[in-house]
């Protein structure tokens, strides 16, 4: 009986812990390479134009406005911010807030705004590899997170993508430098211990 | 000398019946009912809160002349302005951007309460009108019209009864790294931040009926 209680009581203080985890959790944004938002890794898709989707994670709640900036790699040149609402202020490099005219529905991963960007780089090689994409407080105001239907100010968390992640990464490069790589001797080789 | 004496006394007499029902805006009096100072947002379409809902209220007696209440005064005759000697409001439809909650009463009173102020613009204090007239403080002297500290933002930033594009435009101008302005402030939290700007967002398109 006392066994039973104490595994019951071991019970509940877990399931209240996982809640209080679970409402404190912060909503978080993130940019993603892909308008289903399931990529927020890449490699460098070759110089031109191309897309950033940002996306809000996790609001459970009606979103009237978000507040937050993007620190953009090497790889990645900002052009202009698109799908953006009417009462839009500054840019997503330099700090944006955004007020929605129709709350944003924050019950699902929900779009806030499209970037449009130029891809610099060609490939993945140096310096492009392992470039983040981070979404930042904006330096404008020092604030990342976004209003419900109260207006009251909610903070958020920003998650980084990658460019070109090091893992995957795909340089073109031939045999003998590999070799070298591995081969102390060679000159111009680098050692790794 | 009876003769003049009769009209004097009819002279008096015409004068007294002519200024009964006349507003004297020195007795009339209005009552500010809550603590200042008071924040009031408001809107063009007037899709605000009320006055009561933010905590405040206004009680007014009107008299004549001769100190008589006038009873049935319509509740439309009732509005308010502001009396911010710096900044000012824009009143969508000027006397029909509020109004009392009823006609006045036998004893000449009535309140100003259930009231959304349909407005753009901003101001620090506010003053009752009834039929033109600015209310005092119900004593004949001094004869001062009564300013309340009630202050008042709008999401119409530019006072042109129209939240659009040119608002965003001048939030933007007080939006940080610019130096504060309250008029930016349209939550009172001492800074123009995202929510002020969620709050614009909300009311964008908004424009006086």
């Amino acid at each position: 009986m006392c066994k039973q209680s104490r595994a019951v009581g071991l019970a509940l203080a877990i399931v209240a812990l996982a809640a209080v985890g679970a409402s404190a959790q912060n909503p978080v944004f993130a940019v993603y390479f892909d308008p289903s938002f399931t990529l927020r890794e890449t490699n460098c898709p070759g110089a031109g134009p191309g897309v950033l989707y940002v996306a809000g994670v996790g609001f459970n709640s009606l979103v009237t406005g978000v507040e937050f900036a993007l620190s953009l790699p090497p790889a990645i040149t900002w052009v202009a911010d698109v799908n953006t609402p009417a009462v839009t202020i500054g840019t997503t490099p330099t700090g944006i807030a955004m007020g929605y005219t129709t709350p944003l529905n924050g019950y699902s991963t929900v779009e806030l705004c499209r970037v449009e960007v130029l891809w610099a780089c060609a490939s993945c090689a140096a310096p492009y590899l392992d470039n983040e994409i981070i979404v930042i407080p904006s330096p404008r105001t020092g604030f990342l997170g976004w209003t419900d239907t109260s207006f009251t100010e909610r903070p958020a968390a920003g998650l980084v993508s990658l460019v070109c992640p090091a893992g995957v990464a795909i340089e073109l490069t031939t045999w003998g430098r590999v070799k070298a790589l591995f081969s102390p001797s060679v000159e111009g080789g680098e050692t790794h211990e | 000398m009876s003769k003049s004496i009769i009209l004097v006394s009819c002279f008096i007499l015409l004068a007294g019946t002519a200024s009964a029902g006349i507003i004297d805006p020195c007795r009339s009096s209005v009552v500010f009912n809550g603590s200042a100072p008071a924040y009031y947002f408001a809107c063009p379409r007037g899709e605000t809160r009320t006055f009561s809902s933010r905590g405040f209220s206004f009680s007014m007696r009107i008299v004549d002349w001769q100190g008589n209440p006038i009873a049935f005064i319509p509740k439309q005759d009732f509005w308010v302005i502001d009396c911010d000697p710096v900044r000012n409001l824009y009143l969508c439809g000027g006397s029909a951007s509020s109004s009392a909650d009823s006609s006045t009463n036998y004893a000449g009173r009535t309140t100003m309460s259930n009231t959304a102020l349909a407005a753009g613009g901003c101001a620090n204090g506010l003053s009752v009108v009834c039929q033109g007239y600015l209310l005092g403080p119900g004593v004949p002297s001094p004869c001062t019209p009564v300013c309340v500290d009630v202050r008042v933002r709008s999401t119409d930033l530019n006072r042109d009864g129209y939240v659009n594009l040119s608002d965003v435009s001048v939030i933007a101008g007080y939006y940080p790294p610019a130096l504060y302005n309250e008029c930016g402030d349209l939550d009172w939290d001492g800074k123009v931040s995202l929510s002020d700007v969620s709050r614009l967002g909300a009311h964008f398109g908004h424009q006086c009926r």
